[in-house]
């Protein structure tokens, strides 16, 4: 290799100047992820933020007072960092990859260790400042219908359904394994989800808590073990429940086919039970199973 | 509402402390949360005015197909509430514009519709309808028309300072008078050697000033702020508590209390204790 | 209606009534291949949504946004109204317990009501229910039936031959 003379890469072929020989010409490489879609001017729109109002995209978000956001930023927030507070809590770590060692130069770029344990890597859990006080983010509403594998017209009343009960455009779910017995093949519809955020969120909280929970004769609570260690927690609503919602149950012969739903709260809490407290204080009772 | 970081933070605060052995003492700060939705201040409101109606004109056309069948008396008196929009004719001329008629809406303007009522007002009803209806007040008829009540209380009215319903929007808090001031109930503890906890201390005392029926909800045993009484040798520590249901009912009949206003409590407490505690008091 | 079948593993037939969400019944858009919207192009999915005025129970009002065209809404059961939600409260209405099946049987037949029999919680050992079967099983054998104590109960499992 040549003694290294640095060419950069002109656009013009004039004006590089350097000894006979063979040329080197640096590549340069993109070191920004470019889009090249939203560099042709027929999508310029797409450059635009969703949340400006130039773009076509655009939907509205603060279209009214927000109860259950105000109640949490007035109220809640500072019961929370109080409840929460330990004194001397020192962050908890999680489990990490671990490095193989310094001693031998084989080591060094080695892919690291797996985590104890559980082998995944694990988050730490910091103890609650004013900054990370656990708040709910969104809502995962799933419903998985295994009879929309064999009549495909299914999905369209499941993804119904939970467009009515929050007011949020459902998606389609499609099954990701293939499973013979059952005539799951992957990419097969089954099903709606959606995710709700905002105002839609603290409305469908609202509506739960007031109006569809309180009417559920067999209701005791979530459950306590409920929660995937890192602050969500789900529960399920059966079908017969569904029809609790004011918007089902006035017109419950549009629905004749409802779908049972997985609930998913989830929330910026590192431990289950950081995520149950604020859930309960949102109005979610929860009981012990045992 | 700022963190817990006390009184580091702030410049100027100098406390003379006694070297004697100050007692221990539990302060409460018993509040009623807000019972409706906040007040909106104008911007506030302004701002979401406009976007409501961004959202309102940007809503997709109402699905009338799907909730009101062909042929049904529900669809007969929907059509008769909202009527066609006027159809698009290339012979006529529109001044305003012309009609972009989609699925039996105009697409230039916000939809607008107006519901069959599920109640019946007073002029639709016929004279003999109205007469029963005013000689038998059935409370429980599911066809009245909602009004909400006011957000105004009559404890808002006169001004009745140790009623729990007054001001719903905004949070109350408990004062006691102390011989010539105001102050947030403190309890003392009854004796060095008996060692009691704080929020036991609170709840005992409040029980014996306030009576036995009193709801409460204590939201942590650690309390939230630490001050230094000089005057009284007594450190105050201070546990947050709210009350849920119930009523303060004075024991003693001298003991006078009041539920007030962050602001109310400015003007009741004395200047500096307020203004080491002005932090912990809730705006709304 | 219609309705299909569909056998399930547990043999039981679930039927769909299929009237307006049904099959052949929902048409998602009018035309045959639905119209590609391009990208960049496409506007936000907001359903018509209507201000409903819910009263609840204890007379409290609450707006809420519902795709349902009702204009205004009165809960008699709600949070307000529920056990759970004011544990607090004795007025409270703990259900009615006088219209399910079971419950208007045994109205309808009280007469031949007899004491349930009522095991204290704390006395029910694991072992308890596996005695109180025996004993049921000796009666059913005959006079000179005895009990055998005393040996290992067979285990199947640790004695399988692999």
């Amino acid at each position: 290799m040549s003694i290294a003379r640095q060419f950069v890469r002109q656009f013009s072929s004039t004006g590089v100047v350097g000894k006979p020989g063979y040329s080197t010409v640096e590549p340069v490489h993109h070191l920004v992820n470019i889009r090249k879609a939203a560099l042709k001017p027929k999508y310029q729109g797409l450059l635009i933020p969703k949340d400006d109002i130039r773009s076509v995209g655009f939907k509205p978000t603060e279209i009214d007072q927000d109860r259950v956001a105000e109640y949490y930023q007035n109220t809640l927030k500072s019961d929370l960092l109080l409840h929460n507070y330990e004194h001397g809590a020192q962050v908890i770590e999680g489990e990490k990859k671990r490095s193989w060692g310094t001693d031998s130069p084989y080591k060094l770029y080695r892919n690291l260790k797996k985590a104890k344990r559980v082998g995944r890597a694990t988050r730490d859990i910091h103890p609650i400042k004013h900054d990370n006080v656990p708040q709910l983010e969104s809502i995962y509403i799933q419903s998985y219908n295994k009879w929309a594998l064999e009549e495909s017209w299914l999905n369209i009343s499941t993804r119904l359904q939970l467009s009515q009960i929050t007011n949020v455009k459902a998606k389609q779910i499609y099954a990701k394994a293939n499973i013979l017995p059952w005539r799951l093949r992957e990419g097969k519809p089954c099903g709606a989800k959606v995710e709700i955020k905002g105002i839609d969120m603290s409305q469908f909280i609202t509506t739960l808590t007031e109006l569809v929970l309180p009417r559920i004769r067999t209701f005791k609570g979530i459950k306590n073990t409920s929660g995937d260690s890192n602050g969500n927690i789900t529960f399920g609503l059966d079908p017969d429940n569904l029809k609790y919602f004011p918007e089902i149950e006035s017109f419950q012969d549009l629905f004749p086919n409802l779908n049972g739903v997985h609930i998913t709260f989830k929330t910026t809490a590192r431990t289950d039970e950081q995520a149950r407290t604020l859930l309960s204080a949102l109005g979610l009772p929860f009981y012990d199973p045992n | 509402m700022r963190g817990l970081s006390g009184n580091l933070s702030r410049v100027g605060l100098v406390r003379a402390y006694s070297t004697a052995n100050p007692t221990v003492s539990s302060t409460l700060i018993l509040s009623r949360n807000p019972v409706i939705t906040a007040d909106v201040p104008k911007f506030e409101a302004q701002y979401y005015k406009y976007q409501n109606e961004l959202w309102r004109r940007l809503m997709w056309t109402f699905p009338k197909w799907f909730y009101f069948r062909e042929g049904t008396l529900a669809e007969q008196r929907f059509r008769q509430l909202n009527k066609d929009p006027v159809a698009d004719n290339p012979n006529i001329e529109f001044p305003r514009g012309r009609p972009q008629i989609r699925h039996k809406r105009d697409r230039r303007f916000k939809q607008e519709l107006k519901l069959p009522k599920t109640y019946k007002e007073a002029d639709e009803l016929e004279p003999a309808e109205l007469e029963q209806a005013q000689d038998t007040i059935t409370e429980d008829d599911l066809a009245r028309k909602i009004v909400p009540n006011s957000r105004t209380t009559k404890a808002d009215q006169e001004n009745d300072l140790t009623s729990l319903e007054r001001k719903l929007s905004r949070t109350l808090y408990l004062t006691i008078q102390n011989g010539s001031t105001w102050i947030l109930p403190n309890f003392p503890e009854p004796s060095s050697e008996q060692v009691t906890a704080l929020h036991t201390l609170a709840e005992e005392g409040l029980y014996k000033i306030g009576g036995e029926k009193i709801n409460y909800f204590n939201v942590s045993n650690t309390p939230c702020h630490v001050y230094n009484n000089s005057k009284d040798n007594k450190k105050e520590y201070f546990i947050k508590s709210h009350i849920l249901s119930g009523d303060f009912q004075p024991q003693d009949k001298s003991m006078k209390f009041l539920w007030l206003t962050k602001e109310e409590l400015k003007t009741h407490l004395d200047k500096e204790y307020y203004q080491d505690i002005e932090h912990l008091l809730s705006e709304i | 209606m219609f309705g299909t079948k569909l056998e399930t593993t547990a043999s039981v037939v679930k039927t769909f009534t299929r009237n307006i969400s049904g099959k052949g019944h929902v048409h998602l858009s009018n035309r045959r291949v639905m119209r590609k919207i391009e990208m960049g192009k496409a506007r936000p999915a907001i359903f018509y949504q209507f201000d409903t005025l819910v009263e609840l129970s204890d007379g409290s009002v609450i707006r809420r946004r519902s795709q349902a065209p009702k204009d205004e809404i009165r809960m008699i059961t709600d949070q307000r109204n529920s056990e759970l939600w004011n544990p607090n409260r004795s007025d409270l209405f703990t259900g009615d317990l006088s219209t399910g099946k079971i419950s208007k049987f045994k109205q309808r037949f009280a007469a031949f009501e007899t004491e349930p029999e009522t095991i204290p919680k704390e006395e029910v050992k694991s072992d308890e229910p596996r005695a109180k079967k025996v004993d049921d099983l000796i009666e059913m054998m005959g006079h000179n039936a005895q009990e055998i104590k005393g040996g290992v109960l067979y285990d199947k499992k640790k004695n399988r031959r692999r």
